[in-house]
């Protein structure tokens, strides 16, 4: 059967950021190369299909084929995939997937009826960007922080802080007159919103990040041929692998470039110590709060500290 | 049948309804929602309308839209833009048309807490139009200024026009609208400048009102309306040193302004209620609009008519000028059958990565688009401000159309000034941003 | 006398969907100052108090939709929808009402298919739990809110529709 297939991909990443040139691109390309020509793609970025919190739903209702989905973006549709932007250590996406898709096959695959599933995981781990210097939790109190939402709001709320939301894109304006005092987000999204030049100080703590994932419309998939299905699970899950792209080597670097124009002071120990009392408070409330509507959240976080060991990923402020 | 044949017919298809009479809003759903079933499956398209319309309604930074809205009504209620422009026809009344210039004078400052052109126009238009009758000027010269002068509501910060071009290229709000400072002010005097000309070639126009306002007269107007002067100072300096984002600013300034009108006790409960439903009417229209134009793009996107079109743009091996022209040319032919807020929506995303492409500022083409857009609602066959005047003055259309067409010129001027010299629009925001 | 029967039957459809209009604008616009008040509270909080208001903006939001999406059938009424409405002016009435007929059928075919589908994913998103970030409100009521909406829209089309038949028969009496 040599039957051709030709992928709508989505995604709300601009069209001329990293993450559409130097990721989604070349996995696609890799996809149409395995295949001797036979899969090709047409690239809807920047929104071109829908909004931001829209993307689960655009490949689910197959406006598009196969897309990138922030799923944080969507609270109580993924109650226990949230396990994933918990508070680890890991700069790698493709060690993200690794995780992501082991809890995917132990635990979250219910969450995730409506579509064929690629990949799932954390994005690189988000810190803490301000406009003055923080080096302890005292710092932190009455500081007005935009928060991506999630567990990561739960976080900063914990540490003492404000979180405020607002749209990504109102960010620097508030950050350089004062409308708030920082941001808790992700080397890519810094660069992306150019936050590093308004921020003078960053906290390489992690706050974890938010949950994503690569999904592919449940039609379209009994659509594809059949010799072309592993093709594209295989190169789908490994996206970052393939790409060369949020590996360590990546957000070493990015992090080097932000310490030109930035002051970026790791915690000390003691500090440090202090951080992940507070984050585990907080994922005690999370986890009794899933307990309580049935859902196994202590049963998830164990897990996923398993997983994520496996991957050498630390996980220290997991209280199970 | 290929996505872009589908995308072609759907265009004809959009066109024949507009021009039938189907409001804008639902001729662009209706085409983009059947252009979507036929492309993909109506499974795809039911849900992507109702997305669509249930994310339009629903979005925060829109917000920002009924509350510039609302400023402008209590503004009215309040009697403040009465007062604006009893302030203007005091200080200007002696210049050659000096009641045309009070008009765009008052457009001016109304415009500074406006949001909205066709409200613009309309609160001016209910003032000023009467005192002009009243002093015998010619009906071109009254009705051009005012539908002309209304158009300054859209780039006058704050505007509606830069919020939206905002939201649709990610661009910072705040620094679009401290860019339409400096363009707004020249365009002002470039509106006062066709009037003096104007007058001075058929004086018959406007006969002059020798009758000197004193300086406590003067003082007197000011003093009515240093509320206004306030919450200008309030809006646009908070956003300015940020206190606060635009949309919180609309919200701030409607709250002062509410508070204000208590005050002067002037809140009668049937004004309030009128205002309210007039703030319902205009915030829903532009939704309906918006919504619409939502669902239009996708179907745009999936026929990669877009796409196409900015890649052959691209490629063209001209002068950036020319291409730059030759979207411009296209701005104004749209602005004959499309409002600006729709005008923005569709076009920009097929225009805007070939705008950066190009290497051209995203703040400065802002400026320009919200340019050609004002000149759009002035322009036949179809201008809004064109019609809120034809029906506040009760004068046919042909009429307003007639004399506002004179004040494209100045706006035109005002293109390629800032055109050669993108200094004068990214002046302001380039000293804020850093 | 059964075409007067009709005539009053119209006639009184007609009043009791003007009803609903102006009940539901009733429920809707006040919202707007709502949302003025609590965004300039979370403005004056977050200065003098660095203490927002928590989850403002979902508040806002969802204040937004109810000013809105009542106030949909009240704006189409009004006729404050935007056209064009040059070739309808220049036409013969009765090729105009023609027009006026067929754009009115479309529009209503679009804003019921919305009123429809509205409710399912209403009822989708009721059984996907989905909810806002800070204030965990669950998101389902807007669906059904926007069928609330487009139903009294669709109503006012209904009634737009009769007004155009009946001005087609008008003009063909006359001519
Ligand atoms: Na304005
Ligand atoms: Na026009």
């Amino acid at each position: 059967d040599k039957k051709k297939i030709n992928i709508r991909f989505s995604t709300w990443h601009v069209p001329s950021g990293a993450d559409v040139q130097k990721l989604w691109i070349p996995m696609l390309e890799e996809m149409k190369k395995r295949s001797n020509n036979r899969i090709t793609y047409t690239m809807y970025s920047g929104g071109a299909l829908g909004k931001g919190p829209d993307h689960f739903d655009i490949v689910k209702t197959g406006l598009s084929d196969m897309g990138y989905a922030t799923l944080s973006w969507t609270p109580g549709r993924f109650p226990l995939t949230d396990v994933l932007s918990s508070p680890i250590v890991c700069p790698a996406k493709w060690k993200g997937v690794e995780a992501g898709m082991a809890m995917y096959d132990r635990m979250l695959s219910p969450e995730f009826k409506d579509v064929k599933v690629l990949h799932i995981n954390n994005c690189v781990m988000a810190h803490l960007w301000t406009t003055r210097a923080v080096t302890r939790l005292e710092d932190l109190q009455g500081m007005k922080i935009r928060s991506p939402g999630g567990l990561q709001t739960r976080a900063i709320q914990a540490l003492g802080a404000t979180p405020v939301f607002m749209p990504l894109g109102d960010v620097y304006l508030s950050m350089e007159t004062g409308v708030i005092d920082g941001v808790v987000t992700c080397p890519a999204l810094v660069k992306a919103f150019k936050l590093n030049e308004v921020a003078g100080f960053g906290v390489p703590t992690s706050f974890g990040c938010v949950s994503e994932g690569l999904f592919v419309n449940k039609r379209f998939w009994e659509r594809v041929p059949e010799d072309l299905k592993p093709i594209i699970e295989s190169v789908g899950r490994d996206a970052y692998k393939i790409a060369g792209i949020f590996d360590e080597g990546w957000y070493a670097a990015t992090m080097a470039e932000f310490k030109t124009t930035m002051e970026i002071e790791e915690l000390s120990p003691a500090e440090q110590q202090r951080w992940d009392d507070r984050f585990r408070k907080m994922l005690v409330a999370w986890a009794e709060e899933l307990e309580a509507k049935g859902l196994p959240g202590k049963k998830a976080l164990t897990a996923f500290r398993e997983e994520l060991g496996r991957v050498g990923v630390g996980f220290n402020a997991c209280p199970y | 049948m290929d996505p872009q044949t589908i995308g072609f017919i759907g265009i004809g298809v959009l066109f024949l309804l507009l021009f039938i009479g189907m409001p804008i809003g639902f001729s662009l759903a209706f085409v983009g929602f059947w252009g979507i079933a036929f492309i993909t499956d109506i499974s795809v398209a039911l849900p992507t309308l109702v997305r669509s319309f249930n994310g339009t309604f629903t979005t925060y930074s829109f917000t920002v839209i009924p509350l510039f809205v609302i400023m402008g009504e209590l503004a009215t209620v309040s009697g403040l833009s009465q007062g604006i422009y009893t302030l203007a026809d005091k200080w200007l009344r002696r210049l050659p048309g000096g009641l045309a210039i009070a008009t765009l004078g008052g457009c001016a400052g109304f415009a500074a807490i406006c949001g909205s052109s066709v409200a613009t126009a309309a609160t001016i238009g209910r003032v000023a139009l009467p005192e002009m009758r009243k002093y015998g000027y010619d009906n071109y010269l009254a009705t051009g200024s005012v539908a002309a002068g209304g158009t300054l509501g859209f780039l006058i910060p704050p505007s509606i026009g830069f919020v939206v071009y905002g939201i649709l290229t990610e661009q910072s709000i705040g620094k679009l609208l401290v860019s339409g400072i400096l363009p707004g002010g020249i365009l002002v005097a470039a509106f006062v400048t066709i009037v003096v000309v104007w007058v001075m070639i058929r004086p018959e126009a406007a006969p002059r009102n020798l009758e000197q306002a004193g300086m406590g007269e003067k003082l007197k107007a000011l003093r009515d309306v240093w509320e206004l002067i306030l919450v200008f100072f309030l809006v646009m300096g908070g956003i300015y040193f940020g206190l606060f984002t635009p949309t919180e600013a609309g919200a701030v300034g409607a709250f002062f302004l509410f508070v204000v009108t208590l005050l002067r006790k002037k809140l009668t409960w049937p004004l309030l209620v009128e205002a309210l439903a007039a703030t319902v009417r205009v915030s829903v229209m532009i939704f309906m609009i918006l919504a619409g134009a939502y669902v239009f793009t996708y179907f745009m996107a999936l026929t990669m008519i877009p796409m196409n079109l900015s890649v052959w743009l691209s490629a063209m091996v001209v002068s950036r000028y020319l291409i730059l022209a030759v979207i411009l040319a296209g701005y104004l032919v749209l602005g004959c059958f499309l409002d600006a807020t729709s005008m923005m929506v569709l076009t920009l995303p097929v225009i805007f990565p070939t705008i950066l492409k190009l290497g051209f500022d995203p703040i400065w083409f802002g400026v320009i688009s919200v340019l050609m857009m004002e000149a759009g609602l002035i322009t036949p066959p179809l201008g809004l401000n064109i019609f809120v005047i034809a029906g506040v003055a009760d004068e046919s259309m042909e009429t307003v159309f007639k004399g506002a067409f004179f004040f494209l010129l100045p706006i035109f001027f005002v293109v390629v000034l800032v055109t050669l010299y993108p200094g004068i629009v990214l002046f302001l925001p380039q000293i804020m941003g850093r | 006398m059964p075409a007067l029967t009709k005539h009053l039957l119209f006639a009184r459809f007609k009043r009791l969907v003007h009803g609903l209009t102006r009940w539901s604008l009733a429920l809707g616009m006040g919202w707007v100052l709502v949302m003025m008040i609590l965004t300039t509270a979370d403005v004056a909080g977050r200065y003098f108090l660095s203490k927002p208001v928590p989850g403002a903006m979902e508040l806002s939001s969802f204040m937004l939709a109810v000013f809105a999406m009542l106030g949909m059938a009240h704006t189409h009424q009004r006729g404050a929808n935007v056209r064009v409405t040059m070739l309808i002016r220049t036409l013969p009435p009765f090729f105009a009402n023609v027009l006026v007929i067929i754009s009115t059928v479309l529009t209503l075919q679009i804003v019921g298919m919305m009123a429809w589908y509205a409710v399912r994913m209403g009822l989708e998103e009721y059984h996907a739990n989905a909810t806002t970030d800070a204030l965990s409100i669950p998101l389902y009521p807007l669906e059904f809110l926007l069928a609330l909406g487009t139903l009294l829209l669709g109503l006012e089309i209904i009634v737009n529709l009769g007004d155009a038949f009946y001005r087609l028969f008008a003009a063909k009496n006359q001519g």
